[in-house]
């Protein structure tokens, strides 16, 4: 059957599975039930026979392929901006390379030379790491599993298709109309019909079969000027690791290796291929491919199961670390997390020079600040090389330009997390999760709105990128050297802002349109103690029916969560302290004081509150208590008719 | 391989002997040359370090000493260099010096000895630079480190490559502006032990010392620290006598938050008389926090201000054209009794004001009191004049 004929043929909406009689079988073509004509199946609770229906369609605005965390990013912003969304995963859990099943962390601008400070992101992938401080302070991977699933399955305008793989694309032309999938736990073939795709599966198996443009491999240095491509093109990709945790089991406990074990040859090995600390996984347990990286995937997985047994035959049993006596694994990945694989084509290529001379770009709508860092060709089976070669390491961050997250040549097609338009260089740094997740909020955020103004995200980058990029910014999004400038928000016509106590900062900079200290300059205030107020005044009465405001939460600390609870000066492991967890907004209508809204166990840095349009001539924030604090900490203030 | 060895508790005992003058290495530019000091006085005292086994602390012997002039005091303490958890490490006998408010200043080394780092490298004269900024670094995570946590930390600093996007691994604990690198515990030993309990103690000991003409020179000529130290003991002692109080009196337009904050306590800590006038006189003050702060004191006060405090103030409030001020008095004399009338006249002042915003907060507060026939014409021609903004 043709692709086209199939969809023609497929009912509208929704049809739940169910029995299709046998009396209706024949006279049916053999699409309605799928590709399945044959079965003989005998319901006894009915004394029916007949084919099961496999098969449904199902319409939405916005389509994510991923359930990475640049997709569930992607999704939660296309929902919350009002778009039908559907989230598509092929596996049974959420978070991608984050998962139980891969286990990689959560790194984004995690430090920055030279002080190892990080420059946090915030926005949705905060949220989801708070979420999981507030749910899961045991630092349980199965448990941030489903951190993840509540955190995607409470959005009220997205749906979540779990164990479901988008493998093909309706075209009409140049634009997709539906994405074929089949979800393996119910055997059914899913058509999922949408106005805009956004790929984020990583591999982009939708993309490629739209057609949409894709290169694999390294560049050639001058094809984009490139310092630390190599001087001719080639098929390298880096590989995907298999990762590992260890426990200490108080008594000696010898080890025997599986019989698929592959002999680690240390005396081969670059000396930067450190073991030590092993306790969490060793990163160089990894395979990459010079040609299809992506058929080679099953290949590669068994070997790793080997190398990651040789590796640990060799702690073991070699005698160079007697340290481990005690230890075991304790879990073992089977699943290898991937870094590369197909780069698709935007309009506009992200490479090594926009990323170290930290080029501006007009449609920024993230950033990124990890290190050049290439794992080497070849990964484990390329000893004599250092696993990565951290070409550079970065200050301060690099922006993201919108023109690179979505498709050349596929009208509504978007694109966020590591095969977005950009090098093999760029995607060296790019590619860890927390900058995959920025992009995911952007193209999330693009598509939604691409579906309101019925507009290809082409035309959106370049007739509405600040409609965006404000859009973005209301949201918590950060984007460097683009301070907001909403012209719907009513604090920036505040005649006074004023606080009850101030220790740093000043209540005046909290509609600067900057929510974070950046570039060593000040955005905040801070109280001098609890309770404190900031208060809004206006000359002329303004009708309002929300205050949104960002408070604290330390984006100068990580809060990912770590397989060694890593905590210092730059990590944490719970919730921060920082962060705001009381407060009330009062409004003044006609001299008096009312209460517009309260909030007693605040979770998120972004605290909005909505209420009956009121006429009001003040507005009063109260800080009350923070979770440790002993002074509250403001970023912005925004109000709204 | 490291192995992790029990720490035993050291007794620190400063030895008299050790203390040869003219005889320390000169090691860079914190050297460590010739203490021109004499011993004042010994004080035994207990103290307790993160990384002794016991939880009782140890006895240590803290050396006060002053220069040939009598006038520059110090306190030095002797302590070992590191609690090494593998053995392996040098130990030697440092020297650690801090003032007279128990910050720490300097350090020095018994005659011929020197730092060690990791793998036996000797300190040099860059890391000896290092280690004093970070022995002055109170602003670190070295509070919250255990040493257990900061064991093993050598072979982890020893790794550059922190951008590891797969592993736990090598993630600094510390800024390496934090510690010395290869040097983390002795860093670790040395911190805690210049910046754990021995500053309350010297405090405690040059509070012991200080008469109060010694505290009010401190409030008179000291550094914010001195005056900080000063108004401690000020308050804690209950010295309101006129010689105290007109020290006080001079600071009250500073800009420091702390000594502001501590002007309002010491205020807040005397008796309802001396704290109203105390008030009113912060009140007229330079500074315009320290107004505020004396507005919100009397608001959150269990004192009762007197009908003449309220006219003080009202008639120093009817010239001002700070918002909050205003806002903040009108809160105040609207929170307690019924507005006077020698409040309320001077407030319907302030309806003529320029700044709407103060206009507008004295109109609505106003609007709840009982007025004079005149009164009520001015409020009601302004509610004419402005009800664009009511």
């Amino acid at each position: 059957m043709k692709r086209r004929d199939f969809f023609n043929k497929s009912a509208t909406g929704a049809i739940a599975a169910g029995l299709i009689p046998v009396s209706s079988q024949a006279a049916e073509p053999s699409s309605s039930s799928g590709e399945r004509t044959s079965d003989q199946w005998l319901q006894l609770g009915t004394g029916q026979m007949g084919l099961p229906d496999r098969k449904k369609t199902v319409d939405a605005d916005v389509a994510v392929l991923g359930g990475g965390l640049a997709g569930m990013c992607a999704a939660v912003a296309a929902a919350r901006n009002g778009a039908k969304t559907i989230l598509v995963q092929d596996r049974s859990v959420l978070g991608g390379n984050a998962s139980s099943e891969i286990r990689v962390h959560v790194n984004g601008v995690t430090h920055l030379r030279p002080k190892g400070i990080p420059e946090r992101e915030t926005g949705i992938i905060e949220e989801i790491l708070l979420h999981n401080r507030f749910h899961n302070a045991q630092e349980s991977y199965p448990v941030w599993d489903h951190v993840l699933y509540d955190f995607v399955t409470r959005e009220p305008n997205l749906d979540l298709m779990l164990n479901t793989q988008a493998i093909e694309a309706e075209m009409a032309g140049s634009t997709i109309v539906a994405a074929r999938c089949w979800q393996m736990t119910t055997e059914t073939k899913i058509t999922i019909r949408a106005k805009q795709f956004i790929d984020c599966s990583g591999d982009g198996l939708l993309a490629a079969t739209a057609g949409a443009l894709y290169r694999t491999g390294r560049e050639a240095s001058s094809e984009f000027d490139e310092r630390f491509a190599p001087k001719v093109a080639d098929g390298w990709q880096m590989g995907a690791s298999l990762l590992l945790s260890t426990k200490d089991m108080g008594k000696p406990m010898p080890y025997e290796p599986p019989s698929y074990v592959i002999k680690y040859e240390a005396e081969k090995s670059h000396p930067k291929r450190k073991i030590s600390p092993y306790e969490g996984g060793i990163w160089w347990i990894e395979l990459g491919s010079e040609f299809d990286i992506i058929a080679d995937q099953e290949k590669n997985r068994h070997k790793l199961m080997g190398y990651l047994h040789g590796v640990w035959d060799y702690i073991k049993n070699s005698g160079e670390y007697p340290e481990s006596a005690n230890h075991v694994l304790d879990w073992v990945g089977t699943l290898p997390g991937r870094r590369e694989s197909r780069r698709f084509i935007g309009d506009f290529v992200l490479s090594e020079k926009d990323l170290t001379e930290h080029r501006h770009f007009e449609d920024a709508v993230a950033y990124g600040g990890w290190s050049l860092d290439e794992h080497c060709p070849g990964g484990i089976e390329n000893l004599e090389d250092p696993p990565s070669y951290f070409h550079d390491h970065f200050s301060k961050v690099y922006e993201i330009p919108f023109r690179s997250l979505y498709s050349k040549n596929i009208s509504n097609l978007l694109f966020a997390g590591r095969n977005i338009s950009q090098t093999h260089i760029a995607l060296s740094s790019s590619r860890v999760m927390g900058t995959c997740s920025l992009m995911g909020q952007a193209a999330g955020t693009a598509a939604a709105l691409c579906v309101t103004k019925t507009i290809p995200p082409r035309e959106l980058a370049q007739q509405h990128i600040n409609e965006l990029q404000e859009r973005l910014l209301r949201d918590d999004a950060f984007i460097p050297n683009r301070p907001a400038n909403d012209d719907a928000d009513l604090a920036k016509t505040a005649s006074l802002i004023f606080a009850s106590s101030t220790i740093t900062g000043d209540a005046a900079l909290l509609n600067d349109g900057v929510s974070r200290d950046v570039d060593d300059q000040v955005h905040h205030w801070q109280s001098d103690g609890l309770p404190a107020e900031v208060q809004l005044e206006w000359e002329h009465p303004v009708s309002l029916s929300k205050v949104e405001i960002k408070c604290d939460t330390n984006v100068k600390r990580n809060i990912l969560m770590r397989k060694d609870s890593r905590v210092s000066e730059t990590f944490t492991n719970t919730v921060p302290e920082e962060l705001l967890k009381a407060l009330e907004v009062e409004a003044r209508v006609r001299g008096k004081w009312v209460s517009v809204g309260a909030e007693e166990k605040n979770r998120t840095r972004l605290i909005g509150f909505q209420f009956k349009p009121v006429e009001v001539t003040a507005i009063r924030i109260r800080a009350k208590e923070t979770y440790g604090c002993e002074n509250a900490k403001l970023f912005e203030v925004r109000c709204y008719a | 391989m490291r192995r992790l060895m029990e720490i035993s508790a050291v007794m620190l005992t400063a030895v008299a002997g050790m203390l040869v003058m003219g005889h320390y290495p000169v090691l860079g530019r914190h050297a460590y040359a010739a203490d021109v000091t004499k011993i004042h006085k010994q004080h035994h005292v207990r103290l307790k370090h993160p990384g002794l086994k016991t939880t009782e602390g140890v006895d240590c012997l803290l050396l006060e000493t002053r220069d040939q002039t009598d006038l520059s005091q110090e306190y030095s303490l002797i302590v070992e260099s590191v609690f090494c958890a593998d053995h392996l490490c040098k130990i030697v006998k440092v020297r650690i010096f801090l003032d007279e408010l128990g910050r720490y200043t300097r350090f020095n080394l018994e005659p011929g000895t020197e730092l060690e780092k990791a793998e036996g490298k000797p300190f040099s004269a860059t890391d000896y630079d290092q280690l004093h900024c970070v022995l002055g670094d109170r602003n670190t995570t070295m509070w919250d480190l255990k040493y257990e946590e900061i064991a093993g930390y050598q072979d982890v600093v020893a790794q550059p490559d922190t951008d590891l996007d797969g592993m736990s691994g090598a993630t600094k604990l510390l800024d390496e502006s934090k510690y010395v690198v290869g040097a983390a515990w002795t860093c670790y030993t040395l911190w805690h032990w210049v910046n754990g309990g021995i500053g309350p103690v010297i405090r405690g000991k040059t509070a012991e010392a200080s008469n109060r003409r010694e505290l009010r020179a401190y409030l008179r000529d000291g550094s914010e620290a001195h005056k900080q130290f000063a108004l401690e003991q000020l308050i804690e002692r209950d010295a309101y006598d006129a010689e105290s109080l007109d020290a006080i009196n001079q600071l009250i337009s500073v800009d420091d938050l702390t000594l502001q904050k501590l002007l309002i306590k010491y205020a807040e800590h005397a008796t309802a008389d001396r704290y109203f006038s105390m008030i009113e006189l912060f009140f007229s003050s330079e500074n315009q926090k320290m107004r505020l702060r004396s507005l919100r004191s009397l608001l959150d006060s269990e004192h009762s201000p007197s009908a003449n405090v309220y006219a003080n103030l009202a008639k120093q409030i009817s010239r001002s054209v700070s918002y909050q001020e205003v806002a903040l008095f009108v809160d105040l004399a609207s929170s307690r009794e019924k507005m006077s009338s020698p409040v309320i006249s001077e407030l319907v002042k302030l309806l003529e004001s320029e700044n709407l915003l103060i206009a507008r907060r004295v109109y609505w507060a106003l609007c709840e009191c009982a007025l004079s026939g005149t009164e009520n014409a001015k409020l009601e021609a302004f509610r004419k004049r402005h009800s664009d903004i009511l």
